[in-house]
């Protein structure tokens, strides 16, 4: 059997077609952003690579979830007091029960040898009473005005902070941590980023081999009464 | 008679003053982002205070519409429990310009209820870090009202590093892409120049 000349090219142009559009699905999908989840007992993860390559690494809680949210603070609690006999830096997230001032904070740094990286001061405006957040990027240090300009209309709209609500930061020995735990004005002491740098390391260690994490934490501050 | 109507036109004339002064007290520009992500602000209200001595105010007003609200809402209580973001990135993300200008200094937020933040470089050295991740408390997230948040900047190069531009966006956890929202425009010592969508920024 003969088949025409015409007759084949297309079939063969057909199939040229067919196989780069397989090719490019395949390299899109292989170029495709990395993107891991998973649970564990007491939150859910999920892992974005970056435009730089580097990863985003989300812990998700439902804060809104009595049960979910004491589950929680229960896992942190209690692995809490088993690293705090780990001799490594502990990368904490603390949340107060209520604002403390910042002089208190810079105490309980010192003696917990914990090198703060940002924190969070909470408080209210001055106009209507809505409640307001002010991060610093930097250590405790610094002295913060505690009015705050927020009004960009000229209406004189401030924010008055309280104190500190939540602070990020790394504790250089283990010790600190089991004051921490201690600390009655602690609500919080999350460790999660310790918890979840070594499952990643187990579960998917060429994924994040050589890349930075950055970690995004949840903190039930909002919902605190303050 | 004379006297009734002499009140009548006191009234219009007080009317019309009150009306005036309303008008001239709220008369701020603001926007419809770009984007369609149905749980995305809705409204965008920017200022840009740009001060000599090298610090860059960039205040956000967002406005979620009920629709809105509840799609976010919906979003983070349900299958497959998205956590929600606003990316504010003082770069140009696409073409990777912009880079290493303006440093993130300090975050306020009025009424806008967040569970964290989290500093990113951008692009250029890793030294400088000009993006800015906030994520979101959606169940406190209120409908049909502003809520404003405010990032303060240290300014590199000033007056010699070039045109740039920073850019407005919003995403979650569970993909790879993100709703582009708008952008605002710089010339080399940071005034601004332009907005997009036209009218996002005073």
């Amino acid at each position: 059997m003969r088949i025409p000349k015409q007759k084949l090219a297309t079939v063969l142009l057909v199939l040229m077609i067919a196989v780069i559009t397989l090719l490019a699905t395949v390299q899109t999908a292989y170029v495709a952003p990395l993107y891991l989840e998973g649970t564990t007992e007491s939150f859910r993860y999920t892992v974005q690579e970056e435009r730089n390559a580097n990863l985003y690494v989300t812990v998700s809680v439902n804060l809104d979830d009595p049960a979910a949210l004491q589950k929680y603070l229960d896992a942190n609690r209690q692995r809490g007091r088993q690293l705090s006999v780990k001799a490594n830096p502990i990368p904490v997230r603390i949340t107060f029960l209520q604002p403390i001032p910042l002089n208190e904070a810079r105490v309980l740094a010192q003696e917990t040898g914990l090198s703060v990286s940002s924190f969070a001061m909470v408080g209210h405006s001055s106009l209507n009473g809505r409640k307001g957040v002010h991060v610093e990027f930097s250590s405790l240090d610094k002295d913060v005005p505690l009015r705050r300009n927020v009004d960009p209309t000229g209406q004189a709209e401030e924010l008055v902070l309280k104190g500190v609500m939540v602070i990020y930061g790394e504790l250089k020995n283990p010790q600190g941590l089991a004051r921490l735990l201690d600390d009655p004005r602690a609500y919080l002491v999350d460790t999660s980023e310790v918890h979840l740098r070594e499952l990643l390391a187990q579960k998917h260690s060429s994924a994040i081999t050589g890349k930075e994490l950055v970690f995004s934490v949840p903190s039930p501050f909002w919902n605190l009464d303050w | 008679m004379k006297r009734q109507k002499g009140y009548i036109w006191l009234g219009i004339l007080g009317g019309l003053f009150i009306l005036g002064v309303l008008f001239t007290s709220t008369a701020y520009a603001y926007a419809a982002y770009h984007g369609n992500w149905a749980e995305q602000p809705y409204y965008g209200n920017h200022w840009w205070n740009n001060y000599s001595w090298g610090v860059l105010e960039w205040y956000a007003d967002d406005y979620w519409t009920t629709d809105r609200v509840n799609a976010l809402r919906n979003g983070h209580n349900n299958f497959p429990w998205r956590e929600y973001r606003i990316e504010q990135e003082a770069y140009n993300p696409g073409a990777g310009t912009s880079c290493d200008r303006l440093v993130i200094y300090s975050y306020s937020a009025m009424d806008l209820p967040v569970t964290g933040w989290s500093q990113l470089n951008g692009c250029g050295s890793s030294s400088y870090l000009e993006e800015l991740r906030i994520e979101l408390n959606e169940n406190s997230v209120s409908a049909n009202t502003w809520l404003r948040h405010l990032v303060t900047y240290t300014e590199r190069n000033r007056c010699s590093g070039g045109n740039g531009e920073v850019n407005y966006s919003f995403s979650h956890n569970r993909t790879g892409s993100d709703s582009w929202m708008g952008k605002i425009n710089y010339n080399q010592c940071f005034d601004k120049t332009s907005s997009d969508p036209n009218g996002l920024v005073n």
